[in-house]
């Protein structure tokens, strides 16, 4: 019972990040229409630049991880100018070039940092006796934490700014949201950038327990890929249903069934729920 | 323009004759090394050039490409290995089933379009590879799966030959479809989907038949590949050489006959050289393609027109 | 005899009732006109009969046959074309290769021989002649729209399902499409069913009109009985103006 309890809290914590850097990828979709192959790239990015910051300049920790999250928002700004914006109206383009960019960077982040897993210090160590049923690691339970924080905020900034505003109406209509005098280039820039911030934050969150090798951002993105799709396919608070789902079913397969097939249920989830709902992951008819 | 085409048809195809003429001639001339190179870079031009029909013609844009491949292999790998069976007769069956999964996958695909087509095929590629890595009884996982030759002893320069003769049959076959009505309704079914079927192209059979044409073309070079390298690893239908493929159709350019050509025969000479510098050719391979897709959408195929009409 | 019979159908988008028991029927050699308010559920009927979606309630019979659900290739193959609101022409082949894939999809294809001399001989009577080498996405609004007629043309059609032919057209152009559309019914027996904002070019060109609002057929007859009808004028003068 004990183990069952500390397998759901397991899934619990990974679902919540995972939900975390789904919402980057959602909102990117529901914006752009644009699937972003380079997510978990991005995440890793996050993470090594979170190691450099505590490790190499000495930052604080917590300082670390802010300044790299911006880092991976303004290198997300510099790719949506650089590359995407190109191929807006060819799917087909946007989708290549991602795909490329993610080899890309996996290869690029070989050459610098090497094929080593690389982390920034803990923040907060030791553990905490959770309900006096087991131990769990502070720096986990920080993690949870902290995402819980970061969606809360991403569900306000949706819900009471301009910017919010903007990306409930284009999930709605986009044709309509043009007329509204939105600059949809703006809009895109920003949801772009935001979309990578998010993958950025959950990035140096787990790094610290997971620490970040130059093709780990693979997993990232298909596991984004299944949260989106799972999560009722509508709304961003879907996308942290489908998260937590996903992270209690991962951790409870992997105990009780096999660890070895454990990403293979996140595939057969995607695909079965891509082809119920073929209209698309924002359930959107498109003419 | 009728002219133009008429006076540039003949000497191209002069050129053709030189250089497939210079290529089988290879064995005379190059070292064992390269006539390996020269043999990879056959099986990319079978999987660039058979990806090309799939996404470049009728734009559906497949992940599962290398999967293909890989079950082509694996199919008549384990059939080679486990059941004895002679890898001529296993080589069809790989085709089989790799064109009965491209139906499958095909047929799966056909509600969707763009993205959700290509998450879809990405997730069936990741699938066939988990099952692959995880049932080591059978096709011995990461380890790799010894295979025999195609036929009779081990031999460089027979194996050179049986893929040149492969490459072109599959490229004669291309190029077939491309000029056959099939080959434009497939432009069409890429142009506008629901004008092609107001104009009374059957747009389902033909998506799904270009899956399983791709299919079975992907499945077949894997499948010579695999009894040429004899050892069968799961890198055949992973992302990687996924990437590879897509990296060499872009580079060449996507959706003419000739860019996956040019593409990967360019490409795998390219890492060949770079190799000695250390493991960067993917990375290079990989910014290549990024600054043409972004700058020359129409790969060197089109940089080459681009030139020609500006002279 | 009735070429096309619309028999009660019915089609909903969420809550939306887009067409709600709509009942009409073509006849052999006329010109139907199809009018009403933006959003009155004119394009989703063609729709509807072309089979780009089925019906909730309610048949299509076409030449004696129920075309009710059919796959809109069959349709096209059995001798019902159209053409699209925003002329969807396959911007990235030449104006030959439009019409070719319009001769490979007929039920029985155009043999290879006889193919160049047919497409230039649409191409010619749409007005697009010297034009077969071009791409369609180099081409003007109104030689798009050209393209579009020649290569429904192409299929060989008993009907021809026309949204908008003039839309975005001057003056001069509209004469000129209309004395297109005119010649083909005449010259090709082509009937059509024609939806157009443009009264003027709709009221001189057919002999019989349908007019739609708000999903309902809301009258029906020739020009002059439509533009005294008081349910016509009160649905266009009480339609608040879109303004597209
Ligand atoms: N695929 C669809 N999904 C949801 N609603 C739809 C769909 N197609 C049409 N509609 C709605 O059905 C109604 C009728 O639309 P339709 O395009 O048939 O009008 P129309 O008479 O052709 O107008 P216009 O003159 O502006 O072209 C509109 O309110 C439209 O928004
Ligand atoms: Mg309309």
């Amino acid at each position: 019972m004990t183990d069952f309890l500390l397998y759901l809290t397991n899934g619990l914590v990974m679902g919540i990040i995972y939900a975390l850097f789904a919402l980057g990828v959602a909102l990117i979709v529901g914006i752009m229409n644009v699937v972003n192959f380079a997510h978990g790239e991005l995440y890793v990015l996050a993470g090594y630049f979170s190691a450099l910051f505590a490790s190499a300049l000495g930052m604080h920790p917590a300082l670390a991880m802010i300044m790299a999250t911006l880092c991976v928002f303004v290198v997300g700004l510099i790719v949506e100018r650089t590359l995407i914006r190109p191929t807006y109206g060819n799917e087909m383009y946007s989708l290549i070039v991602t795909f490329i960019l993610s080899i890309v960077l996996q290869n690029g982040y070989l050459l610098i940092f090497g094929p080593y897993p690389r982390k920034p210090p803990n923040l907060v160590t030791g553990a905490t006796n959770v309900f006096s049923l087991f131990m769990y690691g502070n720096q986990r339970l920080l993690g949870f934490a902290l995402a819980l924080v970061m969606i809360v905020c991403f569900f306000a900034l949706i819900r009471y700014t301009w910017f919010g505003r903007v990306v409930r109406s284009v999930s709605i209509d986009r044709d309509m949201a043009s007329l509204m005098g939105v600059n949809p280039q703006r809009v895109n820039l920003l949801a772009f950038g935001l979309g990578c911030a998010l993958a950025g934050a959950a990035g140096v969150i787990l790094t610290p327990i997971f620490p970040v090798t130059p093709t780990i951002g693979v997993g990232v993105s298909l596991t984004a890929f299944v949260v989106v799709v799972l999560g009722g396919m509508g709304s961003f608070a879907g996308c942290v249903v489908g998260g937590i789902l996903l992270g209690v079913m991962e951790n409870l397969g992997a105990a009780y069934i096999s660890s070895a097939y454990k990403q293979l249920f996140g595939f057969i989830i995607l695909i079965s729920a891509l082809f119920l709902r073929p209209a698309g992951l924002f359930g959107r008819k498109r003419a | 323009m009728e002219v133009i085409t008429a006076n540039t048809k003949k000497p191209l195809t002069v050129v053709g004759i030189v250089v497939l003429a210079l290529f089988a001639a290879f064995p005379l001339f190059l070292g064992q090394y390269w006539l390996h190179t020269a043999i990879v870079g056959l099986f990319y031009v079978m999987m660039a050039s058979s990806w090309n029909l799939l996404a470049g013609y009728t734009g559906q844009v497949s992940f599962a490409h290398a999967a293909f491949a890989g079950v082509g292999a694996y199919t008549s790998g384990i059939l080679a290995a486990k059941a004895g069976l002679p890898p001529l007769l296993g080589l069809p069956i790989g085709i089989a089933v790799a064109a009965v999964l491209g139906l499958a996958l095909g047929s799966l695909c056909i509600r969707m379009g763009g993205i959700y087509l290509s998450l879809t095929t990405l997730g069936f590629s990741e699938i066939l590879r988990i099952i692959v890595t995880n049932e080591y009884e059978i096709t011995r996982g990461t380890m790799g799966l010894k295979t025999p030759p195609l036929f009779g002893e081990y031999s460089k320069t027979v194996s050179f030959y049986v893929l040149l003769a492969a490459a072109l049959l599959i490229l004669w076959l291309i190029r077939r479809i491309l000029n056959s009505d099939l080959g434009a309704s497939f432009r069409a079914v890429q142009n506008d989907e629901t004008a092609a079927a107001s104009l009374g192209i059957p747009v389902v059979r033909v998506r799904i038949l270009a899956f399983v044409i791709a299919g079975a073309m992907a499945g077949f070079a894997g499948s010579l590949y695999g009894h040429y390298l004899m050892l069968i690893t799961p890198h055949i239908l992973s992302l990687d050489l996924m990437f590879l493929v897509l990296a060499m159709t872009v580079i060449g350019g996507m959706g003419t006959f000739i860019g996956p050509i040019v593409g990967a025969l360019f490409l795998e000479t390219l890492s060949e050289y770079i190799r000695v510098y250390g493991e960067y050719h993917i990375l290079i391979f990989g910014l290549v393609a990024l600054a043409v897709a972004r700058f020359a959408p129409q790969g060197l195929v089109g940089l080459w027109r681009q030139f020609r009409s500006a002279v | 005899m009735s070429l096309v019979v619309v028999d009660h159908v019915s089609k909903s988008f969420g809550g939306l009732q887009a067409v709600s028991d709509v009942s009409f029927h073509v006849n052999e050699g006329e010109i139907l006109g199809l009018i009403g308010p933006n959003g009155a559920g004119k394009t989703t009927l063609f729709n509807l009969v072309a089979g780009a979606i089925t019906p909730d309630r309610g048949r299509v019979r076409f030449n004696g046959l129920d075309i009710t659900g059919l796959p809109p290739y069959r349709i096209s193959r059995a001798g019902l074309a159209r053409t699209f609101q925003v002329a969807r022409p396959f911007l990235g082949m030449t104006c030959y290769e439009n019409v070719l894939v319009a001769l490979i999809g007929r039920a029985h294809p155009a043999p290879d021989s006889e193919r160049p001399e047919l497409i230039r001989e649409l191409l010619d009577f749409v007005g697009l002649s010297g034009k077969e080498s071009f791409l369609a996405s180099s081409l003007n609004l109104i030689d798009k729209k050209r393209l579009e007629l020649a290569r429904a043309l192409a299929t060989r059609p008993r009907v021809a399902l026309l949204d908008e032919a003039l839309g975005g057209l001057s003056s001069i152009e509209m004469d000129q499409a209309m004395g297109l559309i005119r010649s083909i019914r005449d010259k090709r027996g082509v009937n059509f069913v024609w939806i157009e904002h443009v009264m003027g070019a709709i009221m001189t060109l057919c002999e019989r009109l349908l007019v739609l609002n708000q999903g309902m057929l809301i009258c029906e007859g020739t020009p002059a009985d439509v533009a005294r009808d008081a349910r016509v004028i009160e649905a266009y003068l009480g339609a608040p103006d879109a303004g597209d």
